[in-house]
This record gives C-alpha cells, structure tokens and sequence, in this order.
C-alpha cells in the first residue's frame, strides 16, 4: 500500500511539474523615442523650452547604412529604430529651420545601448530586450536621455534642445 | 521499570518511576546511500529538447541527518526554423537533511533540508531578425555562465528489497544569482530548470533510486 501511495505521489508531481505554464511572450519595440525643444524669451527675458515646432526634417537615416528613417516631416518628436546586430547607431538628421530656410543644418547623434537576448519559450522564439542607453555623441546644443530603459510605455527616451 | 514498595507499617504503597537510561547519541557514519534519478532518465525520453540528463546522489547518514550532494549534467538543444538554442552544462547540491521518521526498522525516511547548489553551463542562441537596419543573423553564446541558489527541500525514502529503496523530493528553489555573458539570458540553468526574467522561484520533483550500504551495525534508523 505504501509503494503505491508513493508511486501515485510521483505521477501526480510529475503531471503537475510537466504543465507549468508557459512564460508569457514578451514585447519587443526595439525603438528610441526623441522629442525636439526650442529655447524661447519671456518678456522677462527668462529662457524656457517649448516643443520645437520650427524644426523640419528633410530626412533622418542611420550613418553607415542604407537605412532611411523619416522623409521630409515636420514633428517635435520622432520614434527611431535600434539596430539589432549592433551595440550603438549614429543617425543624421538633416533639418531645415521653417522661419529660416536659407539651407539644411544637419546634425548627428550618435547612441549605444546593451542589448539582451533570451529564447523566452519555443512557442515566443527569441526576443532581444533593449536597456541602458547612453549618449556617446552629439552635434545639437544639448541632449539629454530622460529615460534609458527601452519601454513602449515610456513617452520619450532622449530630449534634444536647440 | 516501576520498583513497588511497600512501607513496612501496611501503609500507602509509593511509585518510584526510573527514566530508561538515554542511548548515548553516536555521530559516527551509519550508512552511505548512493542512487541515481529516474525522473531525468524519463525526462530524456519522453522531452525531445533534452539530449542529456541524469543525476547521481550520495547521502551519509549520520544519527538523524544526512550529509546529501547530487551531481547533474543536462544538455538541451532547441530548434525551429528561424532559430536554434543549445545548452550544455554542470551542477552540484551539498546540503544537510534532517529526518524525522525515528528508529523505523526499515530505516525509512521522511525528511526536510535545505541546499545550496551552483551550476555551470555555456549555451548558444543563433536567430534571424528582419529590422528596418535590413536581414540579420545574429550569433550570441557564453562558455561559463554561473548559476547559484538555494533549496529546501522535503522528501521520503522507502526501503524496496534488502539495500534497495525509492524515494523523492520536492524542490522549493530560490534566491538564484545568475550571471551570464554577452548579453544572452539562458532559457535552461541545470539542475535549477527554465529561467524566467520576472519569476526566479522555481520548483522542481524527483524520484530516485539508491542503494544503501551500512557501515555501522548500529540499531539508528538511518
């Protein structure tokens, strides 16, 4: 009776054990999101930052490919692709200042980022996890990374001022 | 023993109640028991991911504990069209049981204890990925990702035949300190089982045979 107490408690922990759920699929966005501020004058001649709305890009691309990513748009904020088999990418954005279009500005920013992959279950496949991003370099006035984590919830990852 | 007395002038008869004098408790070694685990011989077979799996147990009994280590080896591969997972590696528990079924002549044992236990392992993931960057197949793989956590565990040895018994143990693993190389996060950690991001509590079963093989001719129920 013991012995088949025993080998009834097995095949039960072995079902058991054997349909453990699946680990849910995780998202993958693989994106940067960038939001574009213009330093204006109060009448108190106090600097503050507004949404730049002056700012056109004639195109954004990826230095090194053949990789275009906006074509002639005017936003203050962008969502930009991260590459997958690399550990930074240095875009260019050509602009235009709408109130002074006497030629293109055009600028770089250049961004790495550690990259994370895991097969999450056979059924998911593999999925790569983007964090910690960090500004390598920049021709804009100032750029900063408000949120270095890779989230489609997060608003926005980089701020740049000009 | 009860010693009766009775007073020599006829009067109420006194009860002197002797302890039995306590065996003096012997740490020596009682017996070693040695198994292997049929659960992972049968995960082998019946899971098609694993190319290799199979544990070895030793136990020393020594009075109401056990010194315990188990080794495993695991090999897993994973495949489909767009990728392809390998994992290969080593692990080792050392802990201390505790048992709780005394003296049982059978020497049956229903035990609770606890394991620290570290594995080593390398692994590769190669996949394709399509982005606006264009086809890539991309390569990652490690060659000594560290694994180490903690395990109570519970559990019962059951004597079949002269030296030979059954037994499992249910596995309650946590506190994992993972670390792994080049960025790639394993699917398999040996000996601990599927590694998930959000949840690295696991549990684990298995089911082993030992045989045991006396070194003292104590009565001790281990």
């Amino acid at each position: 009776m013991k012995k088949i107490i025993i080998l009834l408690v097995y095949v039960f922990c072995a079902f058991w054990f054997a349909c453990a759920p699946e680990p849910a699929c995780l998202d993958e966005t693989p994106e940067i999101k960038l939001s574009f501020f213009k330093e204006v004058y109060s009448d108190t001649d106090s600097a503050t930052f507004i949404n730049d709305t002056t700012i056109a890009f004639v195109e954004v691309a990826a230095l090194g490919t053949d990789s275009i990513f906006v074509v002639q748009d005017t936003t203050f904020s962008l969502t930009l692709p991260l590459n997958a088999a690399a550990s930074q990418v240095e875009y260019l954005f050509r602009t235009i200042d709408v109130f002074d279009m006497s030629g293109e500005i055009n600028h770089t920013l250049q961004i790495e980022y550690l990259r994370e992959q895991q097969l999450v279950s056979e059924d998911c496949g593999p999925v790569q996890l983007y964090s910690e991003l960090e500004l390598v370099s920049g021709t804009f006035d100032s750029v900063a990374i408000v949120n270095n984590t890779i989230d489609p919830d997060i608003d926005v990852n980089v701020e740049v001022y000009r | 023993m009860l010693l009766w007395s009775q007073t020599v002038l006829g009067q109420a008869v006194d009860t002197l109640v002797i302890d039995e004098p306590k065996e003096p408790i012997s740490w020596r070694p009682q017996a070693l028991r040695v198994g292997v685990d049929l659960s992972q011989i049968a995960r082998q077979i019946i899971f098609d991911e694993f190319t290799s799996l199979y544990e070895v147990h030793a136990d020393l009994g020594l009075h109401n504990y056990f010194l315990v280590v188990d080794y495993g080896h695991a090999e897993s591969k994973r495949q489909k069209e767009d990728f392809d997972y390998t994992n290969n590696g080593n692990y080792l528990r050392l802990g201390l049981d505790v048992n709780f079924l005394k003296k049982d002549r059978n020497q049956t044992v229903v035990f609770f204890g606890i394991r620290y236990a570290t594995s080593t392992f390398k692994d590769m993931l190669e996949f394709d990925r399509v982005d606006a960057f264009g086809n890539h197949q991309l390569l990652f793989q490690t060659n000594g990702s560290k694994a180490n956590w903690f395990e109570v565990n519970m559990g019962l040895k059951v004597k079949i035949w002269k030296g030979l018994y059954l037994g499992y143990t249910a596995r309650y693993k946590f506190g994992l300190q993972l670390k792994n190389q080049n960025g790639l996060i394993p699917l398999d950690i040996p000996g601990y089982g599927k590694f998930q991001i959000d949840d690295t509590d696991n549990f684990g079963f298995n089911y082993h045979l030992f045989w045991r093989f006396p070194l003292s001719k104590s009565m001790d129920s281990n």
